[in-house]
């Protein structure tokens, strides 16, 4: 296991690189500059800044130097916020959205196991229906027309909550609902899924067989072994949820990370793309390792495979 | 009369019967085929039949609705902007809103003299919404169902070959989704769309190109867990080939969670596009989507909530469709499931 | 089966309760926060304001953008400001002299004029100021406006030093100003915020970090930034040190930052700010309310037209391509907050001439929507081509706004001109200016907001060898009008108007542009809210004179 550890760490430094890398190519491709004011700049102005800035040198050039600065984990300073440096940038607002996505993950995988449960149990009954129902909802609105809606009836006629701004708990929670009904679907419909399948397999049958009231058949075999595959799809759900904060981050007037990556793509911000894209590329490939560990701990079969090589 | 038949019984009539081996083993119900079984399964679900004839309707105004209307879903008429919807006969049942009537009780319809019936209203240009709404829905399901079969392809044979090969292979081959899926997928669209003319083909190919990691990551978990069932391992003690193992014994078997995932590709291909026309790189204009009409509506959602609520309405009832579709399909594919 | 029905209910009771329960912790609160900002009770002079981003920088040096500029307006001052009635008012300059061949400045500084730290505000702080945006190394973007000055463009460019600058301190309360023209704005040019006042030692010690924070900025307006968090707000609070604090009612300003217009006006809605900007689709909401509000912008847009590429090459299809949109309509219904038709290219309400009238009331409408005309036009045109079909790209920016009208425009040609194709090319708003600046459209949906209070920063983009011109036209005329009116006429002003309005005249007469609409400003201001005014460049808002009543 501990060897297995540090050669996955080992890849996910070179993955790590290799997106860098990517990200630093495609980026030039980018058509445009960073200037904020171009459309006012004459084109020698804008060559004469862009100078200032080392942009004009070759590309291999400026991606050395970039490297370089990498590795000393100095990410440049933003364009469109005059001087300020990235990791600042992403310090300050990595907060509102971390949070908001992992109230959104934890209620939703919550409220959508339940669902999900209670949908397998109860095939092809109401309470199935419902269920999906519910699910169906969840994925067909879009967040951004829900929070609307919430904003509008929660927070405007009923004034139960506040409309928007972020300071303090009642005002994460209409994002974490809007949020976390796109969670709460996908689970409830893979952990339908994963139990019907489980709840028909033979081991289960046995389970009964041995006179296992219904209740210790569903909790002690069929929901464990639901859950394994379940593990697998949080990691990617994790990532989903950072497009998703992007909009409902811009309707609640959340100070987060989503909106300042969009702004920074549309503007050329060349150093908070970059460090921006490092940062969620290494977030994520960090959520899909200890995934899969976690996978190989829960999961023997898993294990098993994994030790023959 | 009876009684004179017993005595022409003859004993030799009264002999052990030989016994009849390919009598015995006749197989009494019909023989099916595998999707035949399907079939006769799923249509027992009523729910995945209502699904499937609601996506036939759909389908169907998405086909033909647009051709039958004299406007087209591009005509403006600025005078006629933003009316509500009004049906004939429908708009005397007050509730359903249907009368031409905006949120706050004036007949907008009979404000500005117009004399034609929309009956999804018009949108802020004067379009007619119900024209635009089935026009929508054709792109919608055409760029749907695209990127479902491309995401398809692609996943089965990358996760198959990864979670089947293991080792090395499937190593490598992890990492390269990997690296995929940690380049910001908005980025690779951004360049997608400015490098080739945006258009409904590169839309679909920006979706595609980091979605069938998901298929593929479903594919692979799924070979993994089953290449080392017994009956892979009997196969392959028979000598199956590596192809057959694969095509034959493993893809049929992991047939459930694809056919699900798929059935959420389509959606969720629908909404990508919402997205992208929400950051402003969806389809082009006048053209229409589903998701690009949900998103212009939803500026007006409290001015002119039928922008919102028609499309949504046919959104849900389309994805809700494919959803039940999907769930009788994974019944019925799955033989434990047999009654 | 009973009981495991009951189950499940209680699961999506308890669910429902919960979101109940938290509803209903926020209930209280939210109504009792509201309560305090009853209009009743506003008699506290606090103003509640909304911006639509965070503050790119509060350094004057590299400001760039409008939420700057409206913070450096209020929290900064320089020689000049603009008054009322948008006329340059006195700052920090008491007075000042021009010399007889009008290309000397000399600015008599009022001696009360002091930091938020309590230093004086000298002559010293604007040579500072201005050098340090016309020095290379500190990548101003705006540099260029202060090019007027006497070797400031060389050594923007590097090709003098920086002290080679005609700016010098006479004494700490004179600053002279040597011009490279005469030109009569410049006053005008000093309310600017790339010309605001820095002080020296302060601006040092900070380094990098200077304009960062609330803290690490130095104030000498009538408001000061008492807290600054990022993508969240910021406030003003009057400033003790201000010379003419008296003037100043308000005590404080919350500014929040929202980026979505509906989440903007649910607030306004729950009364937690005064003032809100509103899209066309809320204007047909709150045209009838009392608070409702419309002001007319200086920003033109226009289509662009590639004069070099058939059909635009002939001046009957750019005049009937101008002509065959009924921009009326689209003023009224798709853009619906106060935008006006536009017949010309310098805008309404924007300057006087000599004789005190508006440039457009000189010159009036100088093109019209005819569709008659422009049938005509169009087939003549396409007779001269010798072609009966044509397809153009129009080149749009992807915003929502600017779609709906690329839409719209699409479909007037369509329809108005037969043989016509419009293709429509929607692009991020960097590839758009790119694609401009390179020429590759043939109709290209674009804009221009004024640097200066002067018809000419309209006007020279027309000429042969602007950058901005990126229409291919050129008119020998037309360039000899504006060339004179930037050098030797400046001694005669009216003599000048007179050579713009003409200018003005020309382009219409080959029409390389099609002019489209002045911008309009719809908004919400409750009704005690007084004298927020409203500028036409420089910083959007001032806030000095507004007050609660």
């Amino acid at each position: 296991m501990a060897r297995y550890t540090i050669q996955r760490i080992v890849y996910m430094v070179i993955t790590l690189f290799i997106i860098a890398t990517l990200t630093f190519f495609l980026m030039k491709l980018l058509p445009g500059s960073p200037l904020q004011n171009q459309e006012k700049l004459t084109p020698e102005q804008r060559a004469l800044i862009l100078k200032e800035y080392g942009l004009d040198k070759p590309v291999p050039v400026q991606y050395v130097q970039y490297l370089g600065n990498l590795l000393q984990g100095d990410l440049g300073v933003s364009f469109q916020y005059d001087n300020r440096p990235v990791t600042e940038l992403i310090g300050d607002r990595i907060g509102p959205s971390a949070q908001l996505g992992f109230q959104a993950i934890v209620f939703g995988t919550i409220v959508g196991l339940v669902l999900g449960i209670f949908a397998a149990i109860r095939h092809n009954s109401w309470e199935d229906y419902t269920a999906t129902v519910i699910a169906v909802i969840g994925i067909s609105v879009p967040s951004f027309v829900l929070a609307g809606f919430l904003q509008y009836f929660i927070g405007v006629k009923l004034q139960w909550l506040p409309v928007a701004f972020w300071e303090g708990f009642k005002y994460t929670i209409m994002p974490t609902l809007a949020l976390s009904v796109g969670v709460i679907a996908n689970i409830a419909r893979f952990m339908r899924t994963e139990m019907l399948e489980v709840l028909s397999s033979d081991y289960i049958l046995t389970a009964r067989a041995k006179g296992i009231s219904n209740a210790g058949v569903v909790v002690k075999h069929a929901i464990r072994n639901s859950l394994i595959p379940v593990i697998t799809i949080l990691g990617p759900m994790a990532v989903n949820l950072m497009t998703g904060t992007l909009v409902i981050e811009k309707i609640f007037a959340v100070p987060g990370l989503g909106e300042q990556f969009v702004r920074s793509i549309e503007l050329n911000d060349y150093p908070v793309i970059m460090g921006t894209t490092l940062f969620y590329s290494a977030l994520l490939i960090f959520v899909i390792f200890i995934v899969d560990i976690l996978y190989g701990i829960v999961d023997p079969r898993i294990r098993l495979a994994g030790g023959k090589k | 009369m009876a009684k004179q038949q017993y005595d022409q019984l003859s004993p030799e009539w009264f002999q052990p019967a030989p016994p009849n081996v390919g009598e015995q083993e006749k197989i009494n119900r019909p023989s099916l085929t595998f999707w035949h079984d399907v079939w006769l399964r799923l249509r027992e679900n009523k729910a995945a039949i209502a699904g499937m004839i609601m996506i036939v309707i759909l389908a169907l105004l998405a086909i033909f609705a647009p051709m039958a209307s004299e406007r087209s879903y591009k005509a403006q008429n600025l005078s006629h902007a933003k009316l509500p919807p009004k049906v004939p006969v429908l708009e005397n049942i007050s509730w359903l809103n249907l009368d031409g009537k905006d949120p706050n009780g004036v007949d907008v319809y009979k404000e500005r003299g117009v004399k034609e019936y929309y009956w999804f209203g018009t949108d802020d240009l004067g379009r007619d919404l119900w024209v635009r709404t089935w026009y929508g829905t054709r792109i919608s399901l055409y760029i749907g169902l695209l990127a479902a079969v491309i995401d398809l392809f692609i996943g089965i044979a990358y996760g198959g070959i990864s979670g089947y090969y293991g080792g090395r292979v499937d190593n490598a081959m992890q990492r390269v989704i990997e690296i995929l899926n940690g380049i910001p997928y908005l980025i690779v669209v951004i360049l997608f769309i400015l490098i080739f003319e945006p258009g409904i083909i590169s839309i679909t190919l920006a979706m595609v190109i980091t979605g069938w990691t998901t298929m593929a990551r479903i594919v692979r978990g799924q070979i993994l867990k089953l290449k080392n069932m017994e009956y892979v391992l009997a196969a392959r003690t028979l000598g199956a080939s590596n192809s057959r193992l694969i095509f034959k014994h493993l893809i049929p078997n992991v047939m459930g969670p694809i056919i699900i995932t798929t059935m959420f590709t389509i959606p969720s291909a629908i909404f990508t596009e919402a997205f992208l026309s929400f950051i402003g790189l969806g389809i082009r204009p006048p053209e229409a989507s589903l998701g690009s009409l949900v998103n212009e509506g939803y500026k007006s959602i409290q001015t002119y909530p039928h922008l919102i609520i028609i499309p949504s309405i046919v959104i849900s009832l389309l994805i809700l469709s494919f959803n039940l579709v999907a769930d009788g399909l994974r019944d019925a594919l799955d033989p434990k499931m047999r009654k | 089966m009973k009981k495991r029905f009951s189950l499940f209910l209680v699961l999506l009771l308890a669910l429902s309760t919960f979101l109940a329960a938290c509803g209903g912790g926020g209930d209280d609160k939210a109504q009792g926060g509201e309560s305090g900002e009853k209009p009743a009770e506003k008699k506290e002079q606090v103003l509640n304001l909304l911006d639509s981003s965070e503050i790119p920088s509060l350094d004057s040096a590299l400001a760039t953008d409008q939420v700057s500029f409206i913070v450096l307006n209020n929290v900064m001052e320089g020689l000049y400001r603009l008054g009322k009635d948008n006329k340059p008012v006195p700052g920090v300059a008491e007075s000042h002299e021009v010399s007889e061949d009008g290309k000397t400045y000399t600015f008599k500084l009022r001696k009360d004029a002091k930091w938020s730290n309590g230093d004086p505000v000298t002559a010293h702080d604007f040579v500072f100021a201005w050098k340090r945006v016309l020095d290379p190394k500190t990548k101003s973007e705006y540099a260029y406006i202060m090019y007027d000055i006497k070797n400031a463009e060389e050594v923007n460019t590097g090709k003098l030093p920086v002290d080679q600058l005609g700016v010098k301190a006479l004494d700490d309360y004179t600053l002279q100003v040597e011009l490279k023209n005469p030109v009569p704005y410049f006053v005008s040019l000093t309310v600017f915020g790339s010309f605001m006042p820095q002080n020296e030692k302060f601006v040092t010690a900070q380094g990098d970090k200077y304009g960062l924070e609330a803290n690490t900025t130095l104030y000498n307006g009538p408001f000061v930034l008492s807290e600054w968090k990022h993508e969240q707000g910021w406030t003003y609070e009057k400033n003790p040190n201000y010379w003419d604090k008296d003037t100043v009612k308000l005590e404080k300003i919350n500014v929040k930052v929202v980026k979505d217009t509906a989440t903007a006006v649910n607030l306004y809605e729950t009364k937690q700010v005064d003032r809100v900007g509103l899209s066309a689709e809320f204007v047909d909401k709150y045209k009838n309310d009392k608070n409702f509000k419309t002001e007319l912008e200086p920003s033109l847009f226009w289509l662009r037209m590639n004069t070099k590429n058939e059909p635009l090459n002939n001046v009957n299809a750019r005049k009937a391509i101008a002509m065959a949109i009924d921009r009326q309509a689209m003023v009224d219904t798709l853009l619906n907050n106060g935008s006006i038709v536009a017949n010309f290219t310098v805008p309404k309400d924007f300057v006087t001439g000599p004789d005190g009238k508006d440039f457009r009331d000189a010159n009036g409408d100088l093109v019209s929507y005819n569709v008659d005309e422009a049938k005509k036009l169009w087939e003549q045109a396409k007779k001269e081509l010798g072609k009966d079909n044509f397809t153009i790209e129009l080149l749009n920016y992807d915003s929502d706004s600017s779609k709906k009208i690329g839409e719209y425009i699409k479909e007037e040609l369509e329809k108005n001109l037969e043989g016509l194709t419009v293709n429509i090319k929607q692009q991020p708003f960097q590839q758009k200016l790119d694609l401009e600046s390179k020429m590759q459209f043939d109709l290209s949906f674009s804009g221009w907001g004024p640097d200066y209070q002067d018809p000419m920063t309209f006007l020279d983009l027309w000429t042969t060898n602007n950058p901005h011109n990126q229409t291919g036209w050129s008119n020998a005329e037309y360039d000899k009008l504006i060339k004179d009116a930037k050098t030797t006429l400046l001694g005669d002003l009216q003599a000048r108007w007179d050579a713009m309005l003409k200018a003005e005249k020309i382009v219409f007469e080959e029409m390389p542009i099609a002019p489209l609409y002045q911008r309009g400003l719809a908004y919400l201001e409750r009704e005690y809210v007084k004298d927020i005014i409203t500028h036409p460049f420089g910083g959007d808002y001032s806030y000095k004179w507004a007050y609660i009543e």
